[in-house]
C-alpha cells in the first residue's frame, strides 16, 4: 500500500491563461516546490483553479500536522515555503493566497469547494488584479529629554534633584509622546488609506515581536493600485516627514494576504 | 526615502507569520487545526532563530556542513572523530593566523 496523499493549498489562481501577460503560473510553478518539498499542480475549476500540493496524509492529517505545528523549527519551515510559493506565483498573475494549513484529503473536495465558492473566488482575485498589498509600519522613535519644554529644571539645582527631576520630565514626556503618536498614527494611517483602494490595521506588535525597542504605534496593510504607486510612495514619504518623532517603515510587496475576505462564507465551510 | 523595495529578512518574520498564519483565504479544508497565537509564536521562533545566529557567530556552524549529523544520523565515534578533526583544523588555522598577524 503506497502512502495516502492528502492536498495542500497554496492559492487560488484565475484559471486558464495570465491576463497579465507575465510569465505562466505554470512555468511559476516548475520552478518551486512545497511544504512536504512536492512539486505544485493546478486543480482545475470553473474560472478559477487552486494551486495544490500532494503532501503525505501521514504527516499532514490532523494528529500528526498538530504534532508538527508544535515544532517552531517544522512551523518556520513550513511557513516560509508556504510563503515562497504564494510569493512566487504573485509575478505571473493575481493570487489569492490560502491561509496556511489548509489541507483537504481528496482533490475531488478541493474542486468541489472551487465549484461552490467559484462567483466568490472569481470576484475576490478581480479585486486585487493589478494591486498589491504594502505593509506599513509606525514606530515611537526615542526621543532626548531636551525636547520636553518647559518641565526642565533650572541648572543650579544639585545635582541629584536635577537628575531626580530631568527622570520625571522624561517619563512624563513620554507619556505625553505616546498619547500624541496614537493620533498621529490614525492620521497616517487615514492618509495612506485615501492612497490606497482598501486597507486594514494589524495588531500592534509587541517588541519582542518586532525585534525593535521601540514601541509601535501602527501595522497597517494597504492594498495599492500599482498604477497609483508613486502616489502611495509620496504619501508614505509624506508622513515621515511630517511626523519626525516617529518612525515609518514600508513592508512589502506583499501577496494581498490582508485583502482575500471573499464573504459571505456560511460558518464552518 | 529610497521608495518601496522588497525586503524579507530575521526582521520581517513577524510580518511574515502575521499574514501566513492569520490572514489569506480562510475555507476550511478537510483538515482543521487550530493555531496558536501568533505573537507567541513569532517570539519563539525569533529566539530559536537568534540563538542559531549566536552559535553561527561564536563558529559553531560545523553541522550545517557535515551531511552525516544533518541529517540526522549520528554514530558517536564517528562524531568524536570528527570532533577531533575539526578542533586540529581550528588550531591549525589559530597557528596561521597568528603567523601571518606577526
Amino acid at each position: 500500500m503506497t502512502a495516502a496523499a492528502c492536498v495542500w493549498l497554496y492559492a487560488v489562481v484565475p484559471a486558464g491563461p495570465s491576463p497579465g501577460g507575465g510569465g505562466s503560473v505554470e512555468s511559476a510553478l516548475a520552478a518551486i516546490s512545497g511544504v512536504a518539498d512536492e512539486p505544485l499542480y493546478l486543480v482545475p475549476g470553473p474560472g478559477v483553479a487552486a494551486v495544490a500540493g500532494a503532501v503525505p496524509c501521514e504527516d499532514f492529517d490532523e494528529e500528526p500536522l498538530r504534532t508538527h505545528l508544535a515544532d517552531v523549527t517544522w512551523l518556520e519551515r513550513t511557513v516560509r515555503i508556504h510563503h515562497g510559493a504564494v510569493d512566487a506565483l504573485v509575478r505571473a498573475g493575481p493570487v489569492l493566497p490560502m491561509r496556511y494549513a489548509t489541507v483537504y484529503r481528496e482533490e475531488s473536495s478541493v474542486a468541489a469547494m472551487l465549484e461552490t465558492h467559484r462567483e466568490r473566488l472569481a470576484a475576490a482575485l478581480e479585486r486585487i488584479t493589478g494591486r498589491t498589498e504594502w505593509g506599513v509600519k509606525v514606530y515611537l522613535a526615542h526621543r532626548s529629554a531636551t525636547e520636553s519644554d518647559g518641565a526642565r529644571p533650572a541648572d543650579q539645582s544639585s545635582p541629584g534633584t536635577a537628575y531626580l527631576l530631568r527622570r520625571k520630565a522624561q517619563r512624563d514626556d513620554r507619556l505625553q509622546t505616546r498619547q500624541r503618536a496614537g493620533e498621529e498614527a490614525d492620521r497616517i494611517h487615514e492618509a495612506l488609506a485615501a492612497a490606497a483602494v482598501e486597507n486594514a490595521r494589524h495588531p500592534l506588535q509587541t517588541a519582542e515581536a518586532s525585534g525593535r525597542r521601540e514601541p509601535m504605534v501602527l501595522n497597517g496593510a494597504y492594498l495599492v493600485d500599482d498604477e497609483r504607486l508613486p502616489a502611495f510612495e509620496k504619501a508614505v514619504a509624506s508622513c515621515a516627514a511630517d511626523h519626525g518623532a516617529l518612525r515609518v517603515e514600508v513592508t512589502g510587496p506583499w501577496p494581498a494576504y490582508s485583502f482575500t475576505d471573499i464573504g459571505g462564507l456560511p460558518e464552518g465551510e | 526615502m529610497t521608495g518601496l523595495s522588497p525586503r524579507e529578512d530575521a526582521q520581517g518574520l513577524a510580518d511574515v507569520l502575521e499574514r501566513v498564519l492569520d490572514k489569506g483565504l480562510v475555507i476550511a479544508g478537510d483538515i482543521r487545526i487550530n493555531l496558536l497565537d501568533i505573537e507567541l509564536l513569532t517570539i519563539k521562533i525569533r529566539l530559536l532563530i537568534a540563538s542559531v545566529d549566536k552559535a553561527r557567530e561564536m563558529g559553531i556552524d560545523w553541522w550545517e556542513h557535515d551531511p552525516t549529523l544533518s541529517s540526522g544520523e549520528r554514530d558517536l565515534a564517528g562524531e568524536n572523530k570528527r570532533l577531533r578533526e575539526r578542533l586540529a583544523e581550528l588550531e591549525g588555522d589559530r597557528t596561521t593566523t597568528k603567523r601571518s598577524e606577526s
